[in-house]
């Protein structure tokens, strides 16, 4: 046995000593290889002699030597040129102040979050923060922010930043509009300069879809207190491009910052110009003085038949979804079944290919098909298309009858005599005189009134309507962000519409919290089936959005949350159009 | 005449006073929480309370009433809703603009009316008279926006004469082309009225016995219709040109609109959808200064128009 040991060992030291040998004649040989000037190059490859070779290499391939690529890993040849867009005027460049498209538009370029969306896409990824740690329990956050990240004042990004970002977000002496979004944050802590915690009240799942959003975006602690309310028109931020200037009621301009982490944008200038009118910014479109533009509803037609201005846009499905509101509290609508009954009795489809050319989606239930949380089968399975015959059984069943012959239902000695209000719009002016037809097949006579946007919106608060039109939009894209809008504790803003539902509310607690995806799935699915079955609204319409852009342009990406939420590193402009 | 203007100043307080009492009581009743619309879909009972103290929205009517009043007396004016800015800043940044536009829309306005009310006037029941007639109901008749966008679609769109928008400088060749469509759409309108009431006022005086006798003289015609028969014929134009300032202000706020051309019109329609009330009050007693003010220069112009017109207190 001990010799039988010996010789196992001696075959070990023979085994060893070969594969030393093997290795040391490699690094003999390599050493051998000279390189005089530490290119990594051998001499005797070395078409640079005294210079480094990677200096005349292309690594990016955009056609210019590395020697004298300005921005190493981009298309150099990309670089340059001024995109233009006309929309409406900004109120804020403050990111805790925003509340409009127009300033969110813009803020999104100038400023960063800890985390982003990926473009044209509602995933989150990496921001400001290269990763992140969740506990189990989902109750606290830990973020490992980026190095050398600097503000466009030169200074270098921290942990500190970050703190001071949202505790400013949750102080209510800053008086932001957004504050109600750090409702469930308890605690920011910084732990050193790259690492910051984030502790919640309770466990909200769409945290960081949440933290997403414009007011999380993380400023400069110096700049804002220089400037104090000032800060608005002079923004500093980590973004892509940086403040140039704002024109009141005239222009935004900012530039490309050289030295943003996520790499420069190509496009040198971004003009944001203000302008509302529709049809005026399609005329400047079709002249070429703009970038970008969205297709008016008056110019749809022209839009369909033009092959060129087709190839280059985009329809996309937003975030939002249109409907009537029924006062769910008051006569006639807290009747079940007269909600019911107008869903059946309102036509849908017709119009939206008649009146609203065929642009939107037909609405059956509170979420739209681009949001996590839709389920097709649910829709498909929708109980209450437009069916005159069924309405009128639903009512007859219901004993909601015309107890005096005049067309008119009764319901609780009332006749059945509604008002439809609405906000100003043409297309929903037309629409509604069917609906009025509609109703008066069924015996509900209605009357449609068109209100200022501000009154409508009082009138709901205020509890002082019976049916009126109004939509939504997500700030974030998850499908709580929309059922917040029929808890029973929402009342009356933003459950505007009153309903009540216990079942209902147990489900939108559970999902807030529920940490398994599957789960949390279904029981948005139960949320769902219950609206459809209860109608609290009628589900009108998913909307859609068509951008089209100059053939010049390049790079344009966008996803169910818009062109506004897009940072444009990828936007580029052919040479010529710069 | 020095009294008369102090009159007028004083006379001018008491319109500014009640204006303020009317549209504060406007605003307080129109229907719409500012701060409900200023926060939008990011409205929470926290954000809303906390809005409507920063704005003063919690204290009694009466006590808003006078604390806006004297904001506005010692122009220690407070921040718009809307734009979080203060109030005298923001109009300030626009009024130039609004003013600009206004001179240059009168400006268009009486190089069009006045030789066109001459010459119809001196060509009575000519061809040229009933061209000049027709053009100007059309030009009473046709809404400002509508030849708003017709302008855009030919001259901007087609034939890239001119540019539209906002300039950043608005003495600049950019300035004036971007001032020239929409001082065109505000002044062709004013044009048309004034034009009609410089021929009436001319062919009055064209009649007049002292201009037979400016003939008989010998003197040329132009200097009998542009010296004698104009200049006599000038007050009821003079007059009707200030009134129109009221229409210029008025128009500004469409006009300014159809063209991006953003200054106090505009600023003024968007304070009124969001209910920011301190720009509201602020622009209504800023647009009625100005009536006053421009009644009181036509006042002052008609004295040196015509020496006759005298405003000292007969004794």
């Amino acid at each position: 046995m001990r010799n039988e040991n010996l010789r196992w060992i001696g075959i070990l030291i023979v085994l060893l000593t070969i594969g030393g040998m093997v290795g040391l004649s490699g690094c003999i040989s390599e050493k051998k290889e000279k390189d005089s000037d530490g290119d990594g190059i051998p001499d005797s490859e070395d078409k640079y002699p005294g210079e480094d070779d990677h200096l005349y290499l292309d690594d990016d391939g955009d056609g210019v030597l590395n020697k004298n690529d300005k921005y190493p890993g981009r298309n150099d040849t990309m670089f340059g040129g001024t995109f233009i867009r006309w929309s409406a005027e900004p109120s804020t460049l403050d990111p805790v102040m925003s509340t409009d498209a127009a300033s969110h538009e813009i803020i999104t370029k100038l400023f960063d979050a800890l985390v982003q969306y990926k473009p044209g896409t509602t995933e989150i990824e990496p921001g400001l923060a290269k990763s992140w740690d969740v506990t189990p329990d989902a109750l606290e956050y830990t973020f490992y922010l980026r190095s050398g990240v600097k503000f466009h004042n030169g200074r270098e990004m921290t942990a500190d930043d970050v703190k001071y970002s949202f505790d400013r977000l949750m102080d209510p002496a800053t008086g932001s509009p957004r504050i109600g979004f750090a409702e469930d944050i308890e605690s920011v802590t910084v732990v050193n300069k790259t690492v910051v915690k984030i502790r919640t009240k309770y466990a909200f799942i769409p945290f960081l879809s949440k933290i997403a959003y414009t007011c999380f975006m993380i400023v400069p602690k110096e700049e804002v207190e220089k400037w104090g309310d000032k800060f608005a028109q002079h923004p500093v931020g980590t973004g892509p491009f940086k403040f140039v200037k704002w024109d009141a009621g005239s222009m935004v301009v900012i530039e490309a910052n050289d030295d943003y982490w996520g790499g420069r944008p190509y496009i040198d200038r971004y003009e944001y110009r203000v302008y509302e009118d529709d049809e005026v910014i399609w005329q400047a479109f079709k002249a070429g003085e703009i970038s970008f533009a969205g297709v008016p509803s008056a110019h749809w037609e022209e839009f369909q038949a033009d092959a060129n201005l087709v190839k280059y846009s985009k329809t996309y499905a937003e975030l939002s979804t249109f409907w009537l509101v029924f006062n769910c509290e008051k006569w006639p609508f807290k009747e079940k079944a007269i909600r019911n009954a107008v869903c059946c009795a309102l036509q849908k489809k017709e119009l939206l290919d008649t009146v609203f050319k065929g642009r939107y989606m037909e609405a059956r239930g509170p979420l739209p098909p681009t949001i996590w949380g839709f389920d097709q089968t649910l829709y498909d399975s929708y109980k209450y298309n437009y069916d005159p015959a069924k309405a009128k059984q639903i009512l007859d069943a219901a004993g909601i009858v015309d107890t005096d012959g005049d067309g008119i239902r009764e319901y609780e000695g009332k006749p059945l005599k509604i008002e439809y209000s609405s906000y100003i719009s043409a297309s929903w002016q037309t629409a509604s005189q069917t609906h009025l037809a509609n109703l008066r097949e069924i015996g509900i006579e209605a009357t449609y009134v068109q209100y200022e946007f501000p009154t409508l919106i009082g009138m709901q608060d205020e509890g002082n309507f019976t049916l009126l039109t109004l939509g939504w939009g997500t700030d974030y894209p998850d499908p709580e962000n929309y059922m917040i809008l029929w808890e029973s504790k929402n009342i009356p803003d933003p459950n505007g519409c009153r309903w009540r539902n216990a079942e209902f509310d147990d489900l939108a607690m559970r999902a807030k919290k529920e940490i398994d995806v599957s789960k949390r799935l279904d029981l948005y699915k139960q949320m769902t089936a219950i609206l459809m079955e209860e109608n609290p609204h009628w589900w009108y319409f998913y909307r859609r959005q068509t951008r089209v852009w100059q053939p010049w342009v390049h790079g344009i990406v966008m996803g169910a949350q818009g062109f506004e939420n897009e940072k444009c590193l990828g936007v580029w402009i052919e040479p010529g159009h710069r | 005449m020095r009294e008369y203007i102090l009159k007028k100043i004083g006379l001018m307080f008491v319109v500014l006073m009640g204006v303020y009492t009317i549209v504060f009581a406007l605003c307080v009743a129109a229907p719409g929480d500012p701060a409900r619309i200023a926060l939008g879909r990011a409205d929470n009972p926290l954000a809303r309370q906390i809005l409507r103290e920063k704005w003063g929205l919690d204290k009694p009517v009466i006590q808003q009433y006078f604390q806006t009043l004297k904001s506005m007396i010692t122009l220690d004016f407070p921040q718009s809703f809307r734009y979080r800015e203060n109030v005298g800043d923001l109009i300030l940044s626009r009024l130039p603009r609004t003013f600009f536009l206004g001179v240059i829309a009168i400006g268009v306005s009486i190089l069009i009316a006045i030789p066109a009310g001459i010459v119809s006037a001196y060509k009575h029941n000519s061809i040229i008279d009933n061209i000049t007639m027709v053009a100007s109901q059309i030009g009473v008749a046709v809404p400002n926006f509508w030849l708003g966008l017709m302008l855009i679609v030919v001259f901007y769109t087609k034939l890239h004469w001119f540019q539209i928008g906002a300039p950043e400088h608005l003495l600049s060749l950019e300035g004036l082309s971007k001032v020239a469509l929409p001082a065109i759409t505000l002044g062709t309108g004013m044009a048309a009225v004034t034009a009609r009431l410089t021929r009436s006022s001319m062919l009055e005086v064209i009649r007049e016995e002292y201009i037979m006798t400016a003939r008989a003289k010998g003197l040329s015609e132009r200097v009998v219709i542009l010296k004698h028969a104009f200049r006599n014929a000038l007050l009821p134009v003079v007059t009707v040109i200030g009134l129109q300032f009221p229409l210029v202000v008025g128009g500004a706020v469409i006009t300014e609109q159809v063209f991006g051309w953003y200054g106090l019109g505009q600023l003024y329609i968007r304070s009124i959808a969001a209910r920011d009330y301190p720009v509201i009050v602020t622009t209504t007693l800023l647009f009625t200064i100005g009536v006053v003010v421009t009644n009181l220069v036509v006042d002052i112009l008609y004295t040196y128009i015509d020496p006759r017109v005298k405003y000292e207190k007969v004794k």
